[in-house]
């Protein structure tokens, strides 16, 4: 009896107007979508490429100088395009995905500023979170924002609850044929980008792609069904399905436009950070405290003499001073940056869309998964690359281990090659990484899921069907 | 006749739950907007104070090189109606005499976290389209279709009445009803502004208000027409609902996204870190060069007091021996002329950069005009200054005045001048003996023995026999430069005339769409089946 329900509002979805005309959007952006991705991840690729090789090319005649000049010089890493970036490229491009480092010290991330045209306004990549959380979520709603005020209007509900089925197992009918139809909508698109991307060659199909786009199928799944349970709830609510169509068009602007976009404005007044002057001046401060204080140790030893290992020995300890003054400060700086971030996270958790948004970027690992991992195994393989350079320097019977983070008069002059010098290598988030990324999210999703639906059974079992 | 049909449409509009809840979403979306939009304006300002007091203090200087002013572009007050690309432009420029300005730098307004960079905040025209345009056509979805389902088409057409006076009728109706809510948002808006302590505006900006005011006017019409269009070419009100939403979703969150990634693939812009190399090849070759204008420097030529650097490779000095002050002063004016010439040559370099990304920025917004929300988007920040073309204009206007500068300094012979690059008397300074006697407190006299000191003790550090500290001047002591003869920066050309020069091509696209869509509706409707 169940399944006969379903089938029923499955064949009737599949015979309306709503869903053929959706279904050559989504079509449409699909194929638009891969083929745009193609053309830039390529690009994207091409660049980071150069940008890759250049500075491997200088940090090598660095390097080739000798390894000390080379663990000095302050150098930038950028993160590279992911090539899994058509399922979602979580706004990479408009984060920090460069980051400042030498030998001695991580400085910090920045956003690169040449990586989009800045005359142009920006603009989301229409990648297949972008599709699923503006266009099928809106689909969603059409399609269940008349599930039982309509048929209560055209007089069908009073006939349909009349059958010996019970309220329940009616209205679940309804909302698991909403969503199969929603999901059926899609997935000709997922097939057709599937086949552009396959046919291009520009993306490496491997097990852990085809677990992601398992992944995002199964997170769709979750916010197809939420948006039905709001749907479901918004038709049960309302008498007549125009004001119902009303109240889902509200739940979508809000979930859309109103949240995202306000949410920078709540951010910076729940969780205030300090300025980024402030932390300069107080920087500023740190460094002109250690050099007075350095200034006055000179001074004492001035006129007396001193040998030139010991003026070397004076230098790092003021240059280790000075570089820690600054990291102290900028590190609590950057824990701060993150905190408002996932702060601001949470804010726009409010809203289902931006919710299947952070919930499929954990999945892919990208954004801000992959921005934290990358930051944390830089400042891992910094120390390591000073461990191991320590350990190069310690076999040089000339230096005079002296490690100074701007100076190498102290330290070894040797040649070597650059082949053995350790390489950053980005590490892709683990199962375990991304999950617990993606925790809050999937808990939520499912909160509101179930709250919407039983809610609205709750109050289907009360409804009035005359 | 036609009024009364009007009237009509207005009364069942106005006691609609759409009316309801359409006036709601204004009430509650658009203080929200205005209270955003006005906190980042204030932002803008106070970012602003700080340029302005930066330039000011920029200006302090003793000598000529230094000159290097910095032009604060000041925070456009109608960016709260329409923020544009504003927010995403830096709104300074420093000049240097080795190179225009290619870029504004700061970035004003932006939040001051970079993670925060991925979200967008929306203004008050982007709300404006959205809810406009939405009312727009669930106040005309069912006009044809909805009467047709209830019978009541029939009724009207059979009085003698012609359609398109029912079909001018229905339209004013949807306009009437929109009226109140859109003269709401704008008096809700100017009220913000009035009561506001931080916006003052000008009568030129009321103005320019006021054609935004308008343009929104025209842009509801168009929807308008798009939903009378849909409703009088489907047959069901269900239908054409569906339509119009799916319709709206495409127009409003499609196509500016789409345009945007589509030019972007179409039009390649090549990055700015390869043009960061070029042109710092290019800056360096062009520096390799003039050195070579400087000659070999002559013995006893060096300078010891803060040869501070500043931008371009300006130099101050204020201790330095006689000798390297004159070789200087000679070497200056050749290597400026050579750099303000190479300038324009790493200005072709840029401008070729700038041009792509100006092309790849025209190419989206012109895909993107398929959207008649995008038009009035395009259209209202042109309107406000907000736009590209405003930027524009602020930055040539820096390369004139850049240019006048370096025609001062050369009418006036400063290049060639000791007070290009120091504020002390040349006749003043100590030679390298005298030097050398001060440091070591008279333990040696000359150069020479300075050198055999070095000779006998090799692993001594010069800290041992310098004893004292150079001879310093006291900066804050020396005088200040006297810049009232400088031209003062022009600013930029405003005026309400130049802003609708700017609009006037999207205001024509957006009448060409309203008109071919009335005339679409028109046709749709005298056709219509009324069974």
């Amino acid at each position: 009896m169940f399944s006969n329900i379903v089938l029923r509002e499955i064949h009737q979805h599949i015979l309306s107007f709503r869903l053929h005309l959706t279904m050559i959007l989504i079509l449409l952006l699909f194929g638009l979508g891969s083929v745009a991705f193609i053309k830039g991840h390529t690009a994207d690729r091409q660049s980071y490429e150069q940008v890759y090789s250049t500075n491997l090319e200088k940090e090598r005649s660095w390097a080739e100088k000798y390894l000390s000049n080379y663990m000095i010089r302050v150098r930038s890493l950028m993160l590279a395009p992911r090539s899994d970036a058509f399922i979602t490229d979580a706004k990479e491009k408009m984060m920090p995905n460069q980051f400042w480092y030498s030998g001695f010290c991580v400085f910090g991330f920045e956003v690169p500023n040449w990586a989009s045209n800045d005359l142009m306004e920006s603009f989301a990549e229409l990648n297949w979170v972008y599709i699923v959380s503006i266009i099928i979520g809106f689909t969603v709603l059409l399609f269940s924002y008349d599930l039982v005020s309509g048929d209560k209007e055209n007089g069908t509900l009073a006939l349909t609850v009349s059958y010996p089925v019970s309220r329940g197992m009616l209205l679940t009918g309804k909302y698991i044929s909403v969503i199969t139809v929603a999901m059926l909508v899609l997935l000709p698109g997922i097939v057709l980008s599937l086949i552009i991307l396959l046919l291009s060659g520009a993306v490496v199909f491997d097990g852990i792609l085809l677990a992601e786009i398992a992944g995002f199928l199964a997170g769709t799944a979750l916010f197809v069904a939420c948006m039905a349970a709001l749907g479901l709830l918004s038709s049960i609510i309302t008498t007549r399905s125009n004001v119902s169509l009303l109240v889902c068009l509200c739940i979508w602007l809000g979930s859309v436009v109103v949240v995202p976009n306000s949410a920078l404005f709540f951010t910076d007044k729940l969780f205030p950070i300090k300025s980024s002057q402030s932390v300069k001046e107080r920087i500023n401060q740190a460094q002109q405290a250690v050099n007075a204080k350095h200034k006055a140790i000179y001074d004492a030893v001035k006129g007396s003499n001193v040998t030139a290992e010991e003026h070397f020995r004076m230098y790092e300890k003021q240059n280790m001073e000075w570089f820690q003054a600054e990291k102290t400060i900028k590190d609590s700086w950057n824990n701060s940056l993150f905190y408002q971030f996932s702060g601001s996270r949470r804010l726009a958790a409010i809203s289902p869309v931006s919710l299947f948004e952070q919930l499929s970027e954990a999945l892919v690992g990208g954004g801000l998964v992959r921005l934290r991992k990358a930051w944390s195994d830089m400042s891992l393989y910094q120390s390591q690359l000073l461990e191991w350079f320590k350990g190069v320097d310690a076999k040089d019977p000339e230096s005079m281990h002296i490690y100074d983070p701007s100076n190498t008069f102290g330290m070894t002059h040797k040649i070597v090659d650059f082949a053995i010098v350790p390489q950053f290598q980005e590490r892709r988030a683990s199962f375990a990484e991304r999950l617990d990324g993606a925790r809050l999210s999937l808990a939520l999703l499912i909160i509101y899921t179930v709250i919407a639906f039983s809610l609205s059974f709750v109050l289907f079992v009360r409804y009035d069907v005359r | 006749m036609i009024l009364n049909i009007a009237f009509k449409e207005f009364y069942t509009n106005l006691v609609s739950a759409r009316f309801a809840i359409g006036f709601l979403l204004c009430l509650l979306l658009i203080p929200l907007t205005l209270v955003v939009n006005i906190n980042d304006y204030k932002s803008k300002v106070t970012a602003y104070e700080t340029q302005q007091k930066e330039a000011k203090e920029k200006l302090k200087i003793r000598v000529w090189s230094y000159l290097q002013p910095r032009i604060v572009r000041p925070p456009e007050s109608l960016s709260i109606l329409s923020r544009g690309i504003s927010y995403q432009l830096g709104n300074y420029v420093d000049l240097t005499f080795t190179a225009k300005p290619f870029k504004a730098q700061g970035k004003a307004g932006a939040s001051d976290n970079p993670l925060m960079g991925t979200y967008f905040s929306v203004d008050f025209c982007t709300i404006l389209a959205i809810v406009l345009s939405l009312l727009a056509l669930l106040f005309t979805y069912d006009a044809c279709s909805g009467e047709r389902e209830q019978g009541t088409l029939k009724q009207v057409l059979s009085n003698s009445m012609p359609r398109s006076s029912v079909l001018l009728g229905k339209v004013l109706g949807a306009c009437l009803t929109l009226m109140p809510i859109i003269l709401f948002c704008y008096l809700l808006c100017a009220l913000a502004i009035v009561l506001s302590l931080h916006i003052m505006f000008s009568a030129d900006e009321w103005l320019r208000m006021g054609l935004v005011l308008l343009a929104s006017i025209l842009f509801f019409a168009t929807f308008a027409f798009l939903g009378l269009f849909v409703s009088s070419v489907f047959r069901h009100s269900a239908a054409s609902i569906i339509v119009c939403l799916l319709a709206w979703v495409f127009f409003l969150f499609v196509v500016p996204n789409v345009s945007g990634y589509v030019a972007g693939s179409l039009l390649e812009t090549p990055s700015e870190k390869a043009l960061d190399a070029n042109t710092y090849n290019f800056t360096y070759e062009k520096w390799r060069e003039a050195k070579k204008f400087r000659g070999e420097q002559p013995r006893g030529a060096f300078a010891w007091e803060d040869s501070r650097p500043a931008a371009g490779g300006a130099i101050e000095t204020s201790g330095a021996t006689p000798v390297f002050l004159e070789w200087y002063r000679q070497g200056n004016k050749v290597v400026y002329n050579h750099m303000i010439e190479s300038a324009e040559g790493r200005w072709l370099l840029e401008k070729e950069f700038v041009d792509k990304q100006d092309r790849q920025r025209l190419l989206a917004e012109r895909l993107s005009m398929v959207s008649p929300s995008q038009v009035f988007r395009l259209l209202s920040s042109s309107l406000c200054r907000t736009d590209v073309e405003s930027y524009k204009r602020f930055m040539e206007s820096t390369h004139r005045y850049r240019e006048e500068l370096i025609q001062y300094l050369r009418n006036g012979n400063l290049f060639d001048s000791y007070k290009f690059f120091t504020a002390v008397d040349p006749n003043k300074m100590m030679n390298e003996d005298e030097y050398i006697n001060y440091r070591t407190e008279g333990l040696l006299k000359t150069m020479a023995e300075l050198d055999q000191w070095y000779k006998d003790n090799p692993d001594k550090s010069w800290a041992s026999i310098y004893t004292r500290d150079e001879p310093s001047v006291d900066r804050a002591s020396l005088p200040l430069l006297d810049l009232s003869d400088v031209p003062p920066y022009q600013g930029v050309p405003g005026g309400v005339a130049l802003s609708l020069k700017d609009s006037l091509v999207k205001l024509a696209v957006l009448v060409c769409i309203c008109v071919i869509l009335f005339y679409l509706s028109f046709i749709a409707f005298l056709r219509y089946d009324v069974r």
